[in-house]
């Protein structure tokens, strides 16, 4: 699949990476030595069977399969199915790959799930590691980069080049929460950088509230959830839109029968009770646009001050939140 | 009446105060200062935004408050717009009223005009009884109790007997002088 709406791919440079939708648990994979970009070109690799594989500049060796690669549009859906969805169970030294090289386009949703799959990985893979070829294009590599710092031990990118000009893309890199502490650390954090940032009180608040409530109703609420979640934000354009995701892997939702029904029971009054109706109550006070996307299983919602609606789309695991907080 | 409050300054835990978890946290310090305290103030100085949850949590703290010891006064003191604004949702949601002090105005938080208009003229009295409140506001003493119950109910005047009642049991009624506090 090589459409414009990106995801999983089968990139001719890179031929011996595997998709998503290719996976197989006897897919040999690849490992990438730190600081060197895999290429296909000359020198040899054998697989156990013996048979060579001719791949990169670079000796590689096979392990138990582990690779995303990801192109285009990696957005919202996108970036939920392509970096969690069904991985398999790998050896503790097991070697994720993660080839985001033609990757044009990224939003808040990709650097959260990206990190959350890093973390799952390097959980799950104690002796494990996480290689990231980065974006070819470097301001689209900068703000994915951005959103994963400080990177987590474990995680090496290849071929990236660190500039001090980048502008700024993340407000709040993604963040693991594991408690409610973190969730209320999170939301300070918040409110200092977009200060710091030169965000109005008036978003700053919001966005604040919303990392640290949203936060905690993950924790709170999401049913079996496998991961811990992740709480991220970034600011782009001159409008200095914000954009704000809680992500977690909870069933409750996702899992359901109907997913959207679910969803379409979420909307309450704005003079309700909960942690939505209140951004958007306050946004509407300060004159502000508030939206919130909610993205679960095959369930859309999309909700403003004055209405909702929601649909369906492709399946993505758990609950993310998106809160749009702009001018 | 002066009184020197406890003062639970909120900022000392960060100026974005969010979760149920922290609203319990603080919910706790409250129980524990109004086992002692005489006057208790929930001091918001500092703090830029609060969640509903933690505001509820707080709330229903502060609520026990007023229950346990009558004789406090419990309040809130400078909320910003937007905390006041969730505060009066809170409130309204659980029934509740609070009084709120802003530099040395009270208001009574979730309570309607009649109540404000009954607060600022027991504020201009300090200590008062009942006939003279409502001869201030010209109103009937029945109607006027009802008005005192619910401003002790929201924690913003105490009572006490009247030792110079000639005859049988009269209370006096104090809204506390709060320029002691700091706030």
């Amino acid at each position: 699949m090589c459409g414009r709406r990106g995801g999983f791919v089968r990139d001719p440079g890179y031929a011996a990476l595997p998709t998503r939708s290719s996976w197989s648990p006897d897919w040999p994979s690849m490992r990438a030595h730190a600081g060197r970009e895999v290429r296909c070109c000359e020198s040899e690799l054998v697989e156990p069977s013996g048979r060579p594989l001719t791949l990169d500049g670079v000796s590689m060796q096979y392990k138990d399969p582990a690779a995303i690669s990801v192109a285009e549009d990696v957005r919202r859906d996108q970036a939920l199915t392509s970096f969690l969805g069904v991985e398999p169970e790998g050896e503790p030294d097991t070697e994720l790959m993660i080839y985001a090289g033609p990757v044009e386009s990224l939003d808040v949703v990709t650097g959260a799930a990206a990190r959350m799959r890093v973390a799952r990985h390097l959980r799950k893979h104690p002796a494990g590691t996480v290689t990231l070829i980065p974006p070819r294009d470097g301001a689209v590599a900068g703000r994915l980069v951005d959103l994963l710092r400080p990177l987590p031990e474990g995680l090496t990118l290849t071929a990236w080049e660190d500039r001090e000009d980048r502008p700024r893309y993340a407000l709040l890199p993604a963040t693991q929460i594991h408690d409610p502490e973190d969730a209320h650390l999170a939301g300070e954090a918040a409110l200092e950088v977009c200060e710091a940032a030169r965000v109005s009180e008036e978003r700053a608040a919001i966005i604040a509230l919303a990392v640290m409530d949203l936060a905690e109703n993950a924790l709170l609420h999401a049913e079996d959830a496998t991961d811990p979640p992740i709480v991220a934000a970034t600011v782009v354009g001159r409008e200095r839109v914000v954009e704000v995701v809680v992500l977690d892997t909870g069933r409750g939702i996702s899992e359901s029968g109907d997913a959207e029904a679910r969803l379409a029971a979420l909307p309450a009054p704005l003079n309700g009770a909960g942690i939505l109706p209140e951004l958007l109550r306050i946004g509407k006070r300060h004159d502000l646009g508030v939206r919130i996307e909610v993205l679960a299983g095959t369930g859309r919602l999309r909700w403003r001050w004055n209405g909702h609606s929601t649909s369906r789309g492709l399946y993505v695991p758990g609950t993310t939140v998106v809160v749009t907080v702009s001018r | 009446m002066s009184l020197t409050p406890h003062v639970i300054r909120l900022s000392r835990r960060g100026r974005a105060l969010g979760t149920r978890a922290l609203g319990e946290d603080v919910s706790q310090e409250v129980r524990e200062a109004s086992r002692t305290a005489s006057a208790l103030i929930v001091d918001f100085q500092g703090v830029r935004v609060a969640s509903s949850p933690f505001l509820d949590e707080v709330a229903c703290a502060l609520r026990s408050a007023i229950a346990d010891q009558r004789q406090s006064y419990v309040l809130l003191a400078n909320l910003n717009e937007d905390l006041a604004d969730t505060m009066k949702l809170v409130l309204a949601r659980r029934g509740m009223m609070l009084g709120a002090l802003d530099g040395e105005q009270l208001e009574v938080l979730g309570g309607g005009p009649h109540l404000q208009e009954t607060l600022a003229a027991a504020q201009e009295l300090g200590t008062f009884t009942a006939a003279e409140l409502a001869e201030r506001l010209a109103q009937k003493l029945p109607n006027l109790h009802q008005r005192l119950a619910q401003l002790q109910d929201a924690g913003v005047i105490s009572s006490e007997e009247d030792p110079t009642a000639r005859r049988g049991r009269r209370l006096r009624f104090n809204v506390a002088d709060l320029q002691s506090a700091g706030c």
